[in-house]
Parts: C-alpha cells; sequence; structure tokens
C-alpha cells in the first residue's frame, strides 16, 4: 500500500510538472522565431532546434505525464466510481495514449516536414487521440462532479469538464501569439489541479457526508 | 485539447493533410525542401516608394555583365552586401514597352549603369544619381546588356549591336543574328548564343572569328579554364582559339547557362545539378529525386546557391556546403539550407550573403522581391520588393541596381 501511494504522488507530480512543460510548449510555439529557412543539421541553439525537437519534446512530455496522472487517478479511486467514470477514464486514456503517438510521431519526423506517410499517420493519430481525450475528460469530469468526494475532488471534475468545453469554443477562433497559445491553459490547468489533488490525497479519501435532509 | 488547437499541430496537420492529397498526384514532383512558408525579410524596401535622394557610392567594383562576369559565377566575396539599413536612392524611368527593359550593368570603376529600354533604346545613367548621360538605339527585347572596355555590347532576337561608351555611338551592329542569350565579352572576343550557333565575334571589329553550329538555341556561355561553355541541347566545350568542339556531353533538359568555378563547370538540368573537369569527365551530379531541375548555381567558395524547380508546384532556393571530409579529388555538396520562396533565381553572392529573385506575392502580377540570404542559416535580410517583375540584378559594393518590368531603374544602397 505504501509503495501504491509513493507511486501515485510520484505520478501526480509528473502530472502537475507536465502540465508546466506542456504550457511552456505551447507557449513557445508563439514566442520562438519560425526561421527563414530549414537547416538540415540544425545546431542545439538555433530556434529551428527549439521548436521541431525541444517544444515537442516538451509537449509529448506534457501530454504523457497526463496519462501517468490518469492511471493513478485510476488506481486511488476506481473502486468509488461507477461505470461512467471508468468509461470516461479509458477514453480519455486512450485518448492520450493517441496523441502521445502522434505527438511522438511529428517529434521523430521533424517537426511534420519530412516525407508523407509518418506525418500524416501522426496527424490522424493525434486528431483521434485530442476527441477521445477531450470526451473521456468531459465525461470523467462528469462522473467526479456527479459523485464528488471531496471538494477538491469537485473542482478537479468541474475542471476537466471546462477544459474540453472551452477547448471546442476556442476551436474556430483563430488567435495569434501567446493569446492564442493560452486557450490551452484550461487543459494544463485541470490535469495540475488533479496532480494537485492525488500529491496531497494519495489514499483514497472518504466520501462526502450525505447532506442532512433537517 | 492535447493540441490540435495550438499553431504548430495545426500547420502540421494542414501540412500531412494537404500532402496525403496531393500524394498521388504530385509525388516526386513537389519540392523536397521541408520549409513551405515564405521568408520573412528583415527590412522590406519597396521599389516604388519616395527615393531619398541620397547619392549611391561610386567607384565600387563593376558589374559589367549578367552574374557580374563571363564565368556566370555571380560572387563578389570581398564587398559588403546591401543590408537592412539598404534604401531607395534614386529611380530612373526607361521604356517598358513593346519589351521589357533589360537588367541593368554597372561599369566604368562602378560609375555608369547602362541599361535598355523596352523601346531599345540604351541609356547610360550615372549610378551616383541616376541622371541620364546619353541614349543611344540599340535592340529592343534584351535580357541583359554587357560592357567591356569601352564598349557595351546587346543582343537580342532583332541582332546585335556594339555601342562605344565614350559617345554612345555604334562600333559594329549584326542585325541578321537571332541571339538567345546575352553576349559573353572575355579576351577581346564577344561570344553570341543563337538560335542553332554559338558566334564569336571580334570584340573591336566585329568581325566573325568563328562559328560553331548547335542543336536548336544555346544559352548564355560561360568562359573559363581555357574553354567556352555551351549549353542547350548539350554541353558543349569550345576552343576559343578556333572554335573547335573540345567535347560535348548530352544532358536533359538544360534551359540555363554553364557556370566555371573552381576548375568546375557547372550547370543545371532536369537529371539534376551536374558537375564536370574541364576535360569533360563528370564529376558529381547533385539531385533530390526526380522531377526536379536545378537552375544555374552561384558559386561561393565552399557554398553554393541553386534553386530547385519541381515539376509541379513552387521552387525552394538551396544552399549546398562543401564537405571535403569525403576526400579530394571529388568533394561532396550536401544540403545545408534550403528556404521556400516561390518561383526564384539565384543571381549573386555578396560577402556574406546569398541574393535571388523571389515571388513576394504583393501585386497584380504577383510581385517579386530581390531577397538577400545569410549564408550561414538562410536568415532573410533585406528584400527589394515590388509589385512588377524584376529583372536580375547588378551588385556592387553594399548597393545594387534594379530594373523593374515597368521600366523603374533603381538605384539601392546602405548597410
Amino acid at each position: 500500500m505504501t509503495v501504491e501511494r509513493r507511486t501515485v504522488r510520484a505520478l501526480a507530480l509528473a502530472a502537475v510538472v507536465g502540465s508546466v512543460c506542456y504550457l511552456v510548449g505551447a507557449v513557445g510555439d508563439a514566442v520562438v522565431p519560425v526561421p527563414d529557412s530549414y537547416l538540415f543539421d540544425p545546431p542545439i541553439t538555433s530556434p529551428q532546434f527549439v521548436r521541431d525537437t525541444v517544444l515537442p519534446l516538451l509537449t509529448v512530455a506534457g501530454v504523457a505525464s497526463h496519462l501517468g496522472g490518469a492511471v493513478a487517478w485510476r488506481a486511488r479511486d476506481r473502486s468509488r466510481y461507477g461505470r461512467l467514470w471508468a468509461a470516461g477514464w479509458w477514453l480519455a486514456a486512450a485518448g492520450l495514449a493517441f496523441a502521445t503517438l502522434g505527438l511522438l510521431g511529428f517529434l521523430l519526423n521533424g517537426g511534420g516536414q519530412r516525407g508523407l506517410v509518418v506525418p500524416l499517420l501522426s496527424a490522424l493519430s493525434l486528431l483521434v487521440g485530442t476527441a477521445l481525450a477531450g470526451v473521456g475528460m468531459l465525461v470523467l469530469g462528469a462522473a467526479t462532479v456527479r459523485r464528488p468526494a471531496t471538494d477538491r475532488a469537485r473542482a478537479v471534475g468541474a475542471a476537466f469538464v471546462v477544459a474540453p468545453v472551452v477547448g471546442v469554443v476556442l476551436l474556430p477562433v483563430d488567435v495569434e501569439g501567446v493569446v492564442g497559445e493560452l486557450t490551452m491553459l484550461p487543459y494544463a490547468a485541470a490535469w495540475a489541479a488533479l496532480g494537485y489533488a492525488l500529491w496531497t490525497a494519495p489514499a483514497p479519501e472518504a466520501d462526502a457526508p450525505e447532506p442532512d435532509p433537517e | 485539447m492535447p493540441s490540435p488547437h495550438t499553431a504548430r499541430s495545426r500547420r502540421a496537420f494542414l501540412r500531412a493533410s494537404a500532402g496525403a492529397v496531393a500524394l498521388g498526384a504530385l509525388a516526386g514532383c513537389s519540392s523536397s525542401c521541408p520549409d513551405s512558408d515564405p521568408p520573412t525579410p528583415a527590412t522590406v524596401v519597396r521599389l516604388d516608394g519616395d527615393p531619398s535622394g541620397e547619392a549611391l557610392p561610386v567607384g565600387g567594383p563593376d558589374w559589367p555583365t549578367l552574374r557580374g562576369d563571363a564565368t556566370n559565377r555571380g560572387l563578389r566575396p570581398a564587398n559588403d552586401p546591401p543590408g537592412e539599413g539598404a534604401t531607395l536612392r534614386w529611380r530612373t524611368d526607361v521604356a517598358a514597352s513593346p519589351a521589357w527593359p533589360s537588367a541593368p550593368a554597372i561599369a566604368d570603376n562602378g560609375s555608369v549603369v547602362y541599361v535598355v529600354g523596352g523601346d531599345g533604346t540604351l541609356h547610360a545613367l550615372a549610378a551616383a544619381d541616376g541622371s541620364e548621360r546619353w541614349r543611344a538605339p540599340a535592340v529592343r527585347n534584351a535580357d541583359a546588356v554587357t560592357a567591356s572596355n569601352g564598349t557595351v555590347y546587346v543582343a537580342s532576337d532583332d541582332g546585335v549591336v556594339a555601342v562605344r561608351t565614350d559617345s554612345g555611338e555604334a562600333r559594329w551592329e549584326r542585325p541578321d543574328l537571332t541571339a538567345t542569350g546575352t553576349p559573353v565579352a572575355h579576351d577581346g572576343d564577344v561570344y553570341v548564343p543563337t538560335d542553332g550557333a554559338l558566334y564569336a565575334f571580334d570584340a573591336v571589329s566585329g568581325d566573325r572569328r568563328w562559328r560553331v553550329p548547335t542543336d536548336g538555341p544555346v544559352t548564355r556561355p560561360a568562359v573559363g579554364l581555357g574553354a567556352v561553355f555551351v549549353a542547350g541541347g548539350a554541353l558543349q566545350a569550345v576552343d576559343p582559339a578556333d572554335g573547335s568542339v573540345r567535347w560535348t556531353d548530352q544532358v536533359g533538359g538544360v534551359e540555363d547557362f554553364p557556370v566555371v568555378a573552381d576548375g568546375t563547370v557547372y550547370v543545371g538540368s532536369y537529371d539534376g545539378l551536374l558537375a564536370y573537369d574541364r576535360d569533360g569527365t563528370r564529376r558529381w551530379r547533385f539531385e533530390r529525386g526526380g522531377g526536379r531541375a536545378f537552375e544555374a548555381p552561384v558559386v561561393a567558395g565552399r557554398t553554393l546557391y541553386t534553386v530547385e524547380q519541381p515539376g509541379e508546384g513552387p521552387a525552394s532556393l538551396f544552399a549546398l556546403e562543401r564537405d571535403d571530409a569525403g576526400g579530394e579529388p571529388t568533394p561532396r555538396w550536401s544540403p545545408y539550407w534550403c528556404s521556400y520562396t516561390g518561383d526564384a533565381t539565384a543571381w549573386a553572392a555578396v560577402g556574406d550573403a546569398a541574393f535571388a529573385t523571389i515571388d513576394s506575392g504583393t501585386g497584380p502580377a504577383g510581385g517579386e522581391g530581390l531577397q538577400s540570404f545569410r549564408e550561414r542559416d538562410g536568415w532573410a535580410g533585406v528584400q527589394f520588393r515590388t509589385d512588377r517583375s524584376l529583372r536580375a540584378p547588378a551588385l556592387t559594393d553594399e548597393a545594387a541596381v534594379l530594373v523593374t518590368s515597368d521600366g523603374a531603374v533603381c538605384g539601392v544602397g546602405g548597410r
């Protein structure tokens, strides 16, 4: 049991750090200049290396750590919630896995700029993963809010509902620059909130008391 | 969510999707350069803007013909290129119909600009301020002019004219020739490419020295390594003394002129960028897959610039880096950087910058700009932009003279 708590805390910490990595990756995309030309062997200090390798690496690390956070959440709470929560979890986990694979494909392919097959498969994996993760987070959040163990769990559930909704609402809005990238904030914040909740309470928490009918 | 909302992933996704759609039809026919965004110039100097009136520096090196000299190499290594602080100094208009004006030449110790208007009038302009010194009748529809030893040579499908630079009077004329490229003057001779032959004339008298029949039209020749190289249906090395053909190599799809540099003859073709020894031995070939032609390179020491022109889609400028690690005598050239350019032509390397005309996409006809690219990383510096088309530039120390298709002759300069 002690080992499990440690694992949950480690994955919780990873989810928080991963959210920061994810945000840095997103904001960096707006901040780091786009090179005028493509260097075939870019030095590690070049904007191209940062854009094609460092930022995608941060994004992959972020999404992969969120998958770890999801695993920790399930390890802690799977006995508490019902089938709706489990379905949401599986959807979110599958989505994050697909998204990680897609981002890895882009990373290994130099930002999707070489060839056609790998970028295409990566893009499809990313698209499917994003859709699944979005639906999964929504279901997870709704199931959690419906039966919150604590106020902290309610907050996490609410964050998981809000993040995909904000993402869908802002999807058609094409805002350039850092502001555009900050639309990722609710997503990163939701996983950071989960990580914080798991870090502070790595063991199953007692259910919240039923409201007194009196 | 995980990411398609970020700009990077959105671009990658769109790129991949578009690529998949195009896969079947365009495989091998699009540019092999991974860069897909036009360069963003650090500074844009509009050629239709208000000139500052400041004089261009005079006394710099000449740029007396297309690509700077008889080798077509396009290189000025010891000079500073016009930089981000460059401005439009002066503008002079010449006729832009019924044909386009020619590319300019800078001669007479950097003091005079020669250009042919669309009406066939040769103009001599002061390089400092663009004021006209004299004008003389020549031939219209010339691509560029060549100035050498007190004479300007103008050639087009209307014939060949040699004009004295001190008076503007004709030195000799050959109205019977149908020139297919800019003449090359070298060592007392003038070489004129035509539809079906390469001619050599005495530069002063205009007497024909020899004629080499060719298989169809040929490009502007290159002179170097003790020979005259001309491309068309084949690449030929011609003895300048008597016009005898030393060697011939059948090359597919050569539409651009040969280049001589560093003991090597370069020619761009549909078969790739080819390099030959002086004896005709093919040294190496650089290609990036079928269906992609390469244009005449600008050769700047350890860097070589060439435009990859795919069968479909926009072109890209490639910088190739010489790699001697594989051992002499055959150096290897590997791609160092490339840049999406749209339609483009590489013209020159001055100091640490390469210059190419690229699509600027700003005018009703598309627009063009002369763009500088930094040698070490392809960073886009100054761009001299017009809503029209640009002729080949003439570059000198920290300055350039540009001619637009609507007849504006522009002097630009500054670091």
